[in-house]
């Protein structure tokens, strides 16, 4: 008994007068889960609305302008003189998955309401849905239910390359009245209700934080007489909380509706206007 | 015969004393927690934003008046997921997961006052695979069951071998202000 008793109680001895040997807690990764990694840098493309969610609790403010054509030359400032489409928007982040957000254009009197949600992460193939409703308030005796429009697409989106992502857009717009009257332009003869579409999008990352965009969105089937298929072209500009864009453009209207069933720009035709969209993004997280 | 006995029975007590002794402070004196909240602020001309995460792990110890706290960066968020990427590749969190401090506490405290008590602790701040010494001001307040630990410090980039990253003509301020508080459990 002693011979065991001796070699213990000389090791409590050790260990209540040495002092304890200071030591680190063993480093753990938090297993966060990973982030999912946004293809664009804003919540629209160029007027494609994008396969990027705005984060649970953040607001996205967006400016956006879209001038007259650069063809009207220098006298006109290249377009810049012109009247322009504005629209301003708030789109806030109800979940990471869902954003709810509204807006208002300048041409006709355009309120808009929108909502975009995340159905599949997966970065072989995101895909979210977006839907909106629009309603057009200029004075001119029409009823409420004849001012309104509606967009839906399905945004099918993918990282091609390190550089390249691409996203395709099967959407359909409704008006509920079309009509030719409130068109600026007589030349207009018959308009559709319906335009089914297949907009192609694509951003090549040229660095951190400038890339090229293109924004495609070719009518398939039926459209309104002299109306021409958008095509834009521009630029992202990532500074921190807001993102820049500017681009060159063949419609003037910004809600994708309006955009696909009334735009009369031929970009055949070098019918290019300017413009830039503004995203500030405001959070818990932005000061 | 029966003397052989006592003489065991005492050294056998002895021993139960000693390792209880031994044992005791460190069931009693240590303080942990993987919840608390840390946020890193930078700076951009006209804007800054927050990197900021919950899962904040720590020890204090107060028999050796140890401190130790890390916090794995790949937790950080910033409410802008382009800016999180950067954020990563900046700080290589690849190669470097964790910013971390381990250092000692200069400041005695009493663990029966509920008020915040003032406390410096001392240490190894790393973060990129670099450490420096760096000194820390904060508060230490005894709560039921626990202590609140709060503490702001600041470290410029550069001490750490990190870029600062741009942002169009831009550049992310050199100045990183870190603060963290978190309510350590006793154990």
């Amino acid at each position: 008994m002693k011979k065991v008793l001796l070699p213990f109680l000389l090791l409590m001895l050790i260990l209540a007068v040495v002092p304890d040997a200071k030591a680190q807690i063993p480093r753990e990764r938090s297993g966060s889960a990973a982030v999912v990694e946004e293809l664009f840098w804003a919540p629209s493309i160029i007027l494609q609305p994008s396969s990027t969610q705005i984060d649970k609790g953040n607001l996205d403010f967006t400016i956006q302008h879209a001038f007259g054509l650069v063809s009207r030359g220098v006298k006109n400032l290249y377009g810049l003189d012109d009247p322009a489409n504005i629209r301003f928007g708030l789109d806030y982040g109800v979940r990471d998955w869902l954003s709810a957000g509204i807006g208002r254009s300048r041409f006709d009197k355009t309120f808009d309401g929108r909502i975009k949600l995340r159905l599949t992460s997966d970065p072989a193939l995101r895909t979210n849905v977006f839907v909106n409703a629009a309603v057009e308030t200029p004075e001119d005796g029409r009823s409420f239910e004849h001012r309104m429009s509606y967009f839906s697409g399905l945004l099918l989106s993918r990282k091609i390359s390190e550089k390249l992502f691409v996203q395709v857009m099967p959407a359909w717009s409704h008006f509920n009245l079309v009509d030719i009257n409130k068109l600026p332009d007589a030349s207009i003869e018959a308009g559709e209700n319906d335009h089914f579409i297949l907009g192609v999008a694509a951003r090549y990352e040229l660095s951190e934080q400038v890339s090229a965009l293109l924004d495609y969105m070719p009518v398939l089937g039926n459209r309104s007489d002299n109306t021409n298929n958008v095509v834009s072209i521009g630029m992202d500009f990532e500074a921190g909380g807001h993102v820049f864009q500017m681009f060159f453009t063949s419609t003037q209207w910004i809600t994708p509706q309006h955009a696909i069933s009334e735009s009369q720009r031929s970009i055949s035709d070098g019918d290019l206007g300017f413009g830039f969209n503004i995203h500030r993004m405001f959070g818990s997280s932005t000061r | 015969m029966k003397a052989r006995q006592t003489i065991n029975q005492k050294c056998l007590l002895v021993a139960t004393v000693l390792l209880l002794v031994s044992v005791a402070p460190v069931f009693g004196q240590s303080y942990s927690s993987d919840v608390g909240h840390v946020e890193f602020l930078s700076s951009v001309p006209l804007h800054s934003f927050v990197g900021s995460s919950d899962v904040l792990t720590g020890v204090i110890n107060l028999t050796d008046a140890s401190v130790d706290f890390y916090i794995d960066l790949e937790s950080l968020r910033t409410g802008n997921r382009k800016r999180d990427k950067d954020m990563r590749k900046t700080l290589e969190t690849d190669e470097y997961p964790f910013a971390e401090f381990y250092g000692s506490l200069d400041s005695t405290v009493d663990s029966l006052l509920s008020e915040p008590q003032p406390v410096k602790v001392s240490g190894d701040f790393t973060i990129h695979g670099v450490s420096q010494k760096i000194d820390v001001s904060g508060t230490l307040q005894f709560v039921d069951g626990g202590v609140l630990v709060r503490a702001e410090f600041i470290i410029l980039l550069d001490d750490f071998e990190i870029t600062p990253p741009r942002l169009l003509v831009f550049k992310v301020d050199q100045e990183q202000r870190i603060s963290l508080s978190s309510t350590l459990e006793r154990q």
